[in-house]
């Protein structure tokens, strides 16, 4: 798996004269999770919109595995999605309307694809239920249970765990992971460390632009930086300095040690062995130790 | 073949919500009650006129003048037109009014959320990825225009049986005649007004605003009707005999004025206005394909 599954190229998109989308050029590799991450009113629906063909680009070039998800019909069987806000249709009981869902995206044993679905999201028991009868975490299960039917190569989904007790949540985002290497995921989440956790890679948009986009290790800059949290003692700050690959240090009045490191002199984690080690020696008492910045840190930092 | 194959899918799906809608089975009941109500009614006037003029020792035949001036008054006054119709018993006649005057209302109110609704909850999206637009938008048209075709059918069963059982001088010929004509003519204007409400409803996220689109045309189509009426009304008054005024061409924009044209026992002049009506089926049908692929879900 190597080409790109989804594609943005110079794409924007206007509502009258609001600009939700500005020229944004995107890809997504192949049996990937990446996430879409931004503000409210970043763009990341409208991009996920874009993606599912519900919405026509005003400029620029989408594509889904290769095909315009414009074109009639080019979506069956190949991508599953979770929109965000969009009710299940009420007038079918919970299985019924699986079923239907199954017949229309072409899968061989409609019935049976529905049962599996409703299994993975450990709903079996809704099959004769009302959707309208569900609780909001109940119905955003059945979602998720029509987004994964059939094994569509591309997933796409919009806020998976919102609204989700903790323990659902968990195995959501276990179903998620296990999809990595079969199908391309993207997930647009406001929760960032469950992305972090997550993804490969991750989008930043922000106010209709692409600010950053990147794998994971990229975007938290997990190659390039650590944090040591000393508890106490000396931090011999010169010696830090002076080790090789070592391209800055410095040490916050919270006692945060934060050492910047040049990857050609060495991989990061013998960097960071190097460092403890003189740390250690120096009788300094070490509480905590963390690679890059938090996601969310990131996110805050560029938007 | 796809597009086929996914757009009766959505048709059984479509037709099995329906038929489930308590709204649904309340329109279908209401216009079945209305319409068995005024068919019974004429009926029965009819079968008080008929006794009063037995007893007056009078002809059958004097009841056929009334009864020609009241067809002139719904259909139109051509002396071709009335005498095709004069010998149909009142029920039936009754019926198919109605379904000239009310039924176009009654269509409305059976579908006009049938793609606006699922705009508003955005549920559309879960169909959308998953088939062509093109099969949502035809096989939802299909289910309301197979509702209509049920509720016509069960309403001239019901005026062509209870015709057949009062009134002694209409035969099961004379019914085999008069049911193509009748039956035929209001369901291809039936079929046009409910592609026209499939339009209306993938015209806005808004049931509510379908609605009113949908009446809005409704009445629209009315008073175009009866402007061109009135024309064509003037142009026979003796002295006033002129070319067909641009009001008078109004009439070919609405269904009815051509459900009328389909009655003519000509069938020169009633197969084309047949094809017109389906022509307006078939156009409002394009518009709410086009409509649905072009608008965003």
């Amino acid at each position: 798996m190597n080409g790109a599954a989804l594609v943005l190229e110079q794409v924007s998109k206007r509502f009258g004269e609001r600009r939700a989308l500005e020229t944004v050029t995107l890809s997504v590799p192949e049996g990937t999770v990446w996430g879409l991450i931004g503000p409210n009113g970043a763009g990341k629906s409208t991009t996920f919109n874009l993606l599912c063909g519900y919405l026509r680009p005003s400029a620029g070039t989408v594509r889904v595995l290769g095909l315009d998800p414009r074109r009639p019909g080019v979506l069956k069987g190949r991508v599953g999605v979770l929109p965000q806000d969009a009710a299940l249709p009420s007038y079918l009981a919970v299985g019924p309307l699986l079923s239907y869902l199954a017949r229309l995206s072409g899968l061989e044993r409609p019935e049976r694809a529905a049962r599996v679905a409703l299994e993975q999201v450990a709903l079996p028991d809704v099959w004769d239920v009302p959707p309208s009868s569900l609780s909001h975490g109940m119905a955003r299960r059945v979602s998720i249970a029509q987004a994964l039917m059939g094994d569509p190569p591309v997933i796409l989904l919009d806020e998976p765990t919102a609204g989700l007790d903790p323990r659902i949540a968990v195995e959501v985002r276990h179903l998620v992971k296990g999809m990595r290497g079969r199908a391309t995921v993207l997930v647009s989440s406001h929760n960032l460390p469950e992305l972090e956790a997550l993804c490969d890679g991750a989008a930043i948009l922000d106010r209709g632009a692409l600010v950053q986009a990147g794998t994971m290790r990229e975007l938290t800059a997990r190659g390039a930086e650590f944090r040591i949290q000393v508890a106490a003692g000396n931090v011999p700050l010169e010696g830090i300095r002076a080790l090789p690959g070592v391209a800055e240090a410095s040490l916050q009045p919270d006692g945060l040690l934060r050492v910047t490191v040049r990857p050609e002199d060495g991989t990061p984690e013998t960097i960071l062995n190097a460092t403890l080690r003189a740390l250690l020696d120096a009788g300094v008492q070490v509480s905590g130790v963390s690679q890059g910045q938090s996601l969310e840190a990131r996110v805050l930092a560029v938007t | 073949m796809q597009t086929w194959i996914d757009t009766l899918i959505v048709f059984a799906a479509e037709l099995r919500r329906a038929l489930r809608s308590p709204r649904v089975l309340l329109v279908l009941f209401l216009y079945l009650a209305f319409a068995g109500v005024a068919m019974l009614g004429a009926g029965w006037l009819a079968r008080q006129s008929q006794a009063q003029l037995i007893a007056q020792g009078q002809s059958m035949e004097a009841l056929s003048s009334p009864k020609a001036g009241f067809l002139a008054m719904f259909f139109r006054p051509d002396r071709a037109l009335i005498e095709s119709l004069v010998d149909i018993p009142a029920a039936v006649l009754v019926v198919f009014v109605l379904g000239r005057f009310f039924l176009s209302v009654y269509v409305a109110l059976l579908g006009f959320d049938t793609v606006s609704a699922e705009l508003q909850t955005r549920s559309l999206r879960y169909l959308g990825v998953r088939t062509s637009r093109t099969a949502l938008a035809l096989g939802k048209g299909l289910a309301l225009a197979t509702l209509v075709l049920i509720l016509v059918t069960l309403v001239h069963l019901g005026a062509f049986g209870d015709a057949l059982v009062s009134v002694p001088e209409f035969s099961l010929a004379d019914a085999a005649r008069a049911w193509p004509r009748l039956w035929g003519t209001t369901v291809l204007l039936g079929l046009a007004m409910a592609a026209l409400t499939t339009l209306c409803s993938t015209l806005t996220r808004s049931p509510a605003l379908a609605l009113t689109l949908n009446l809005a045309v409704l009445f629209a189509l009315w008073v175009a009707g009866i402007v061109s009426d009135g024309a064509r009304m003037m142009r026979l008054v003796p002295g006033r005999e002129s070319e067909a005024s641009w009001q008078e061409h109004l009439g070919l924009l609405v269904p009815s004025t051509w459900s009328t044209e389909a009655l003519y026992p000509d069938a020169a002049r009633s197969l084309p206005a047949a094809l017109v009506l389906l022509g307006f089926a078939l156009l409002f049908t394009a518009g709410a394909v086009a409509t649905l692929r072009t608008r965003d879900l």
